[in-house]
């Protein structure tokens, strides 16, 4: 509890203790006065005043009063009398109350103390606390533990030791404050408190805090300092506190942290700090001769080791705790609020405070039903395999280099490859659970995002995410084991609201919108390039029942199909019309009836019942939905247009549950059709659960993480394939078709994601089919000379395939009994390989520049975005 | 209004989707052009100091064909066949072993090809056809562990993958087995032998039956006591079995059936005798997995005979007197084509040819040797032509107008061997 100066008189000590003198260092003349003046208030009697800087100006103030003065603090520390047990040093825009110092001095002689600090508030608002002795990590970081803005409800008050105390109000005994010759006068006001707290507890002192010494602050102190400056004398505070062996692993890992934080906030926004950073270095740098000097004086009253020090720090890095906590609000800031988007006036009180609770739960939801995606489990079946170890390599591919996939060939690499590949590159082996965690919070809050948009707000909108990721057409999706195509499924929502979304006023804000556009755009259509389409069949469609007609959205939503194409666009001139149009994977849309009919149900009757615009969204949704389920029957709409239309179906069923389910009093409805409509919703949004016990989000089980690990473990040669025959189901990727089997190449002991996609059957691919029709329909008796020269050093056969037969009576593919069920041989053949793994292939120029401007444009595009945001 | 259209369009669109939807089906695996076949063939042979032996080759492709020599697990030799331009080729066993028991393992570029295994020496003459791999069940029917008489059952996997076989046995009392049998691991590229005579002794007429349940083995029966050897290969049981019945210094034959199933099989002998084919001249039933021995004496005055059977079933003739045994396994097929390699591998040889067809057939058979002469017989209706080839030390060909059915003797003073000839796919009629 704060008291006033016309509070209760105060209390004098019966016996003075402690001969004690002031020493009021000069901030500015506005200050003074009233800081004097608190002086010549306090109850308990000092010895001397003086009044240390300021110039003509702080020898006027001190004539005034009869005070001292002095130009520096050392000439106050070498004038100080013998008889003067302790100073108090008090910042020129303090307002010690009454019993300050007496509060002080009683704590020092009960706790024999020897430097000791004031409980510091605001003097704007005295209810609230600046400081009440702070703590520092190892590195010199300060860490006050207080809330900004907290009141002071005594909380703290308890006298006890600090890392150091705020120099606004402190009392030092004497002879300590002799012999560490004061305070530095080369650090600004915080800096200098931590290094004479510092020194004083090395020098074996008691550093504490007295709460029941209240001192009021002006913070005027701190304005005429850079915040560098202050970086700088914590730098050098450290330097001279710790012994050599300690700043022999202190300074290199504080510059790494330093350097992440620096970097990580001038990826925010915050350049600054880098900044900030180096000129604080270069400052120390400067200054190091009287740094070393400093260091060396310390070295004579050098009482205790720094373990002492490290007793009153916090564990951890509090600058990267900090970066953490200020990551989480960009992202949160960033995805979940955005100008033009209704404020929270129009929300009820009662949902303002269930969103984020639902908000949560839904993240847990989702992250509990992938969480082995978002823990680095991603499960390796079918289309879901893991990256390349070599991630430069797919990238050479992806623009216009050689595609390893199968037998090789010059057929373009899907664009999922190449952004995990470049993933991989910055998160090594964590790249798909990075991705996964990042598209999926996309989508969860992007569908939210969305219905806010479109008028649909409070906690419903969060559960339309999970529809999105794990309803029935993501479900459709990961039956197909398509693992990018969900990974596409998060962006889905933000391209369509980028696409309606109102256009920024400045232009900072229109910059930062387009290169949002691009990077959104860039990163979904990579996952899926068909999906370029969707913000402009979105908007087309939704322009029928939900918005008025607005031609600049479909201009918008053009301009964000335009992105992704770009995007892609390396991809697209090299590939076949017909791998857009068509191949594997096909998605069984209806695989999942009961649950697509109850979006059916909810839609329908949202858009009986509901009020608009909750009708309307509804509508909009159900539409999509249709769209989802009839663009797959139109002839030749496979392939990535069939994923599009599944996703597009994906984020209709989205609004769709989103607008019907009854969550908030506009939605509530009492006739019969609402109340179905409203649990079909409920229904759906249940059934999102199902994947966790599985937590794989409905890829399936693991299959090939380790079943070719012998490979690696039995082979001679470093580049050998693995002819892989089966049942179309039961192989990884994409596969060719024999004669009542399939099979497949794959390089390596792992079937990776750019190997998923096998480009368009060149020479040697129709020479390995003419090959294995012939051990097939033959009796070949050395079926692995045959397969030699394909770099085939190992044939797994994973069902009971006829092709089995052909391998019953051969001499050469050695039978290794290592899994049930699945039959291994090793080629044990010898010969010329005409097909090697490592094909030469002049890169396409074309390509490779397509592909380096998307990078380029993406990688701008990211700062761009988050610069040029407009804040509400 | 809005709603309801709204609505409607959902509705119309949705279940027009769910109406016409037709669930992804995966792609069949499409057909391939078959390319040109190539065959294997193996079989054993025990090489020793006091006999001789070729192995002779029959084949439409005059390439060398590649032969390696198995025994203990290793290839302890492989070499190339020499096959001429007129298709026949012969390789001394002691150029391939010095002695003891192996097994070879003969690559065909060509499914038009044949080879055999002709040994001679005091025992007399054995003979045995090459066989492709057995997958399934592999018959031999005709053996005899009587008198303690030698009777080993070699299985021969030359082969990179492990094989696993079952082996049953029949005799003249019935299903008849050994627990030794019951499970027999065949290791890749080895020849694994059983003495039936030790398990199963004392037996007037054995045969067995081999299922392969894993891999593929080749089976062959080396019989042998009283001063003479007989080698019977193991085929695949059919439904099916044609042979011309040749007549072997006026020694008494038997037809041995054995079965393969698990039931009881019956079984009809077509019978071919100087007043022309005998339909149904003698029929019977088979026990399940069990054997019958018909004389031939039965089958008065036969030249030929087809054996139907309604299960899977393997025939051999057997020809048995003192001092003389000679037996085969017979053909599961009619062909217009065959070859007889090894022929002439002893010092005389008989061609047996049976027409079955109600036509007469043209044969013309061929020297395998360059430059090889050619001749014409006519075959008639329902009969049996009988060539005497002595003296060509090679292997023939024969070529007819329509499908019949061939097999040949080599004999010399000891002993006489039977083997049935090989059909050609090419002119499969």
């Amino acid at each position: 509890m704060t008291t006033t100066d016309s509070a209760p008189a105060p209390r004098v000590p019966e016996t003075p203790a402690l001969a004690v003198s002031v020493a009021v260092l000069f901030v500015d003349g506005d200050c003074l006065e009233d800081t004097l003046s608190a002086l010549e208030r306090q109850s308990y009697a000092v010895a001397t005043t003086t009044i240390v800087g300021g110039g003509d100006d702080g020898e006027a103030a001190a004539e005034g009063r009869e005070f001292e003065h002095v130009r520096t603090f050392s000439d106050f520390v070498n004038n100080l009398s013998s008889d003067v047990d302790a100073a108090w040093v008090v910042h020129g825009d303090a307002l010690p109350r009454p019993d300050a110092l007496a509060a002080l001095v009683v704590e020092m002689e009960r706790n024999d103390a020897s430097l000791l600090g004031s409980k510091i508030l605001s003097a704007e608002d005295p209810s609230h606390l600046e400081s009440v002795g702070t703590a520092t990590d190892v590195f010199g970081e300060p860490y006050a533990g207080l809330d900004p803005g907290e009141v002071d409800l005594e909380q703290y008050d308890v006298i006890r030791d600090v890392a150091f105390i705020a120099g606004v109000s402190m009392l030092i005994r004497r002879d300590l404050l002799k012999g560490l010759r004061g305070i530095d006068t080369k650090l600004p006001p915080v800096a200098a408190g931590m290094d004479l707290s510092q020194r004083a507890r090395i020098a074996g002192g008691r550093v504490m805090v007295a709460p029941s010494s209240e001192v009021l602050h002006a913070r005027r102190c701190g304005h005429e300092v850079a915040g560098w400056r202050e970086l700088a004398g914590r730098m050098r505070s450290t330097l001279k506190a710790y012994r050599w062996i300690t700043l022999a692993w202190v300074i290199p890992i504080a510059t790494v942290v330093a350097l992440i934080d620096g970097l990580v906030r001038l990826a925010v926004g915050q350049p600054a700090a880098l900044w900030d950073l180096v000129r604080a270095a270069a400052w120390n740098i400067g200054h190091l001769p009287s740094t070393l000097r400093a260091r060396a004086g310390l070295r004579s009253v050098r009482q205790v080791r720094d373990e002492e020090l490290f007793r009153y720090q916090v564990s951890g890095s509090i600058r990267l705790r900090e970066l953490g906590t200020l990551v989480g609000e960009k992202l949160g800031w960033a995805i979940d609020s955005e100008p033009g988007v209704e404020e929270e006036e129009v929300i009820g009180a009662e949902v303002r405070r269930t969103g984020p609770v639902v908000a949560t739960l839904v993240m847990v939801l989702v992250a509990l039903a992938a969480r082995q995606l978002w823990f680095g489990n991603t499960p390796a079946v079918g289309f879901t395999l893991p990256g390349s170890t070599d991630p430069g390599a797919v990238l050479d591919a992806y623009s216009g280099g050689w595609n390893p996939a199968g037998l090789g060939g010059a057929g373009a690499l899907h664009p999922a490859t190449a952004i995990l590949a470049v993933f991989s590159v910055i998160f090594g082996s964590g790249a798909q659970a990075v991705l996964a965690i990042l598209t999926m919070t996309l989508g969860v809050f992007g569908m939210a995002r969305l219905l806010r948009r479109v008028g649909i707000d409070g906690a419903s909108r969060y559960l339309a995410g999970p529809v999105l990721l794990l309803g029935p057409f993501a479900a459709t999706v990961t039956d197909a084991t398509h693992w990018a195509g969900l990974m596409a499924a998060g962006g889905v929502p933000w391209l369509v609201d980028l696409g309606i979304a109102r256009w920024p006023g400045s232009w900072r804000g229109r910059l930062g919108r387009l290169a949002l556009m691009a990077l959104i755009s860039a990163v979904t259509v990579t996952f899926a390039p068909a999906a370029a389409a969707i913000p402009v069949v979105a908007v087309v469609v939704g322009a029928t029942v939900v918005f008025e007609c607005r031609r600049w959205s479909l201009v918008r939503s053009l301009l964000v199909a335009a992105f992704g194409v770009l995007a892609v666009g390396s991809y697209l001139w090299n590939v076949q019309p017909d791998v857009l149009l068509g191949g594997v994977p096909s998605y069984d849309i209806w695989g999942a009836p009961l649950r697509l009919g109850l979006v059916g149900v909810a839609a329908a009757a949202a858009i009986l019942t509901a009020p608009s615009p909750r009708w309307r969204v509804a509508a909009w949704g159900g539409m999509l939905v249709s769209a989802g389920v009839a663009l797959p029957l139109v002839p030749g709409a496979g392939g990535e247009v069939e994923l599009a239309a599944v996703l597009l179906g994906g984020l209709g069923s989205g609004l769709a549950v989103g607008a019907a389910l009854p969550l908030d009093t506009s939605t509530k409805s009492s006739t019969v059709i609402g109340v179905i409509g409203s649990l079909a919703a409920v229904a759906v949004v249940v059934a999102t659960g199902t994947h966790l016990l599985s937590g794989d989000a409905g890829l399936g089980s693991d299959e090939w993480s380790r079943r070719l690990e012998f490979v690696e473990a039995l082979s001679d040669e470093v580049s050998e394939r693995v002819l892989l025959i089966g049942m179309p189901g039961s192989l990884p990727g994409e596969h060719r078709d024999g004669s009542a089997y399939s099979y497949r190449v794959v390089n390596g002991s792992m079937p990776t994601l750019d190997q998923a996609w096998l480009p368009d059957p060149g020479e040697a691919e129709n020479d390995l089919a003419d090959t294995l029709s012939a051990i097939d329909r033959a009796d070949v008796v050395r079926p692995g000379s045959m397969l030699r020269p394909f770099a085939i050093g190992w044939v797994v056969v994973l069902d009971e395939v006829q092709f089995l037969d052909a391998l019953r009576a051969q001499i050469d593919l050695t039978d290794v009994p290592l899994e049930p069920g699945v039959s291994v041989f090793r080629n044990t053949a010898t010969g010329e390989v005409a097909y090697p793994i490592d094909a030469e292939q002049t890169p396409d120029p074309v390509s490779r520049g397509l592909a380096w401007l998307t990078a380029a444009l993406t990688a701008l595009a990211a700062p761009l975005a988050m610069w040029g945001r407009e804040r509400r | 209004m809005k709603r309801l259209v709204s609505l409607l369009i959902v509705a119309v669109v949705g279940g027009f989707s769910y109406l016409t939807y037709v669930p992804p089906v995966e792609a069949e695996p499409g057909l391939m052009p078959q390319p040109s076949p190539a065959m294997v063939m193996a079989c054993t042979a025990e090489v020793d100091r006091e006999g001789a032996g070729t192995l002779d080759l029959a084949s439409s492709l005059a390439e060398p064909h590649p032969i390696e020599v198995l025994s203990g697990g290793t290839v302890i030799e492989e070499t190339s066949a020499v096959i001429s331009r007129a298709g026949g080729g012969r390789v001394p066993l002691t150029d391939l072993i010095a002695g003891g028991l192996v097994g070879f393992l003969i690559e065909m570029p060509t499914s038009d090809g044949a080879a055999t295994v002709v040994q001679t020496g005091s025992w007399g003459v054995s003979a045995a056809r090459c066989t492709e791999p057995g997958y399934t069940t592999i018959g031999i029917p005709g053996a005899s562990t009587r008198n303690l008489e030698s009777l080993e059952l070699r299985l021969f996997n030359p082969y990179a993958v492990d094989a696993v076989v079952s082996i049953s046995s029949a005799s003249e009392a019935g299903i008849d087995s050994a627990s030794e049998l019951a499970s027999v691991i065949v290791s890749a590229r080895a020849l694994v032998v059983r003495d039936l005579a030790v398990l199963l002794p004392l037996r007037n007429s054995l045969s067995v039956n081999i299922r392969v349940d894993e891999g593929a083995v080749h089976a062959f029966l080396a019989q042998e006591g009283g001063g003479e050897r007989m080698l019977l290969e193991g085929v695949e049981a059919g439904n099916e079995w044609w042979a011309p019945v040749p007549v072997i210094r006026n020694i008494p034959g038997e037809l041995v059936l054995l079965s393969a199933a698990p039931v009881e099989t019956e079984f009809e002998i077509d019978a071919a005798t100087p007043g022309g084919i005998v339909a149904a001249a003698y029929s019977g039933t088979i026990p399940a997995e069990a054997m019958i021995q018909i004389p031939l004496e039965e089958l008065a005055g036969v030249t030929g005979i087809r054996v139907s059977t309604t299960g899977p079933v393997t025939a051999a003739l057997v020809f048995e007197d003192e001092g003389i045994r000679a037996g085969a396994t017979l053909s599961p097929r009619l062909s217009t084509a065959w070859f007889l390699p090894g022929v002439e591998a002893a010092e005389s040889g008989e061609m047996w040819i049976y027409n079955p067809t109600d036509v007469i057939a043209e044969v013309v058979y061929q020297h395998l040797v360059p430059g090889g002469e050619a001749r014409l017989v006519e075959v008639p209706a329902g009969g049996v032509q009988w060539i005497n080839v002595l003296g060509s030390r090679s292997g023939y060909m024969i070529r007819s107008t329509t499908s019949v059915v061939a097999g040949y003797t080599v004999a010399d003073a000891e002993g006489v061997g039977f083997v049935m000839a090989e059909p050609m796919d090419e002119f499969d009629g």
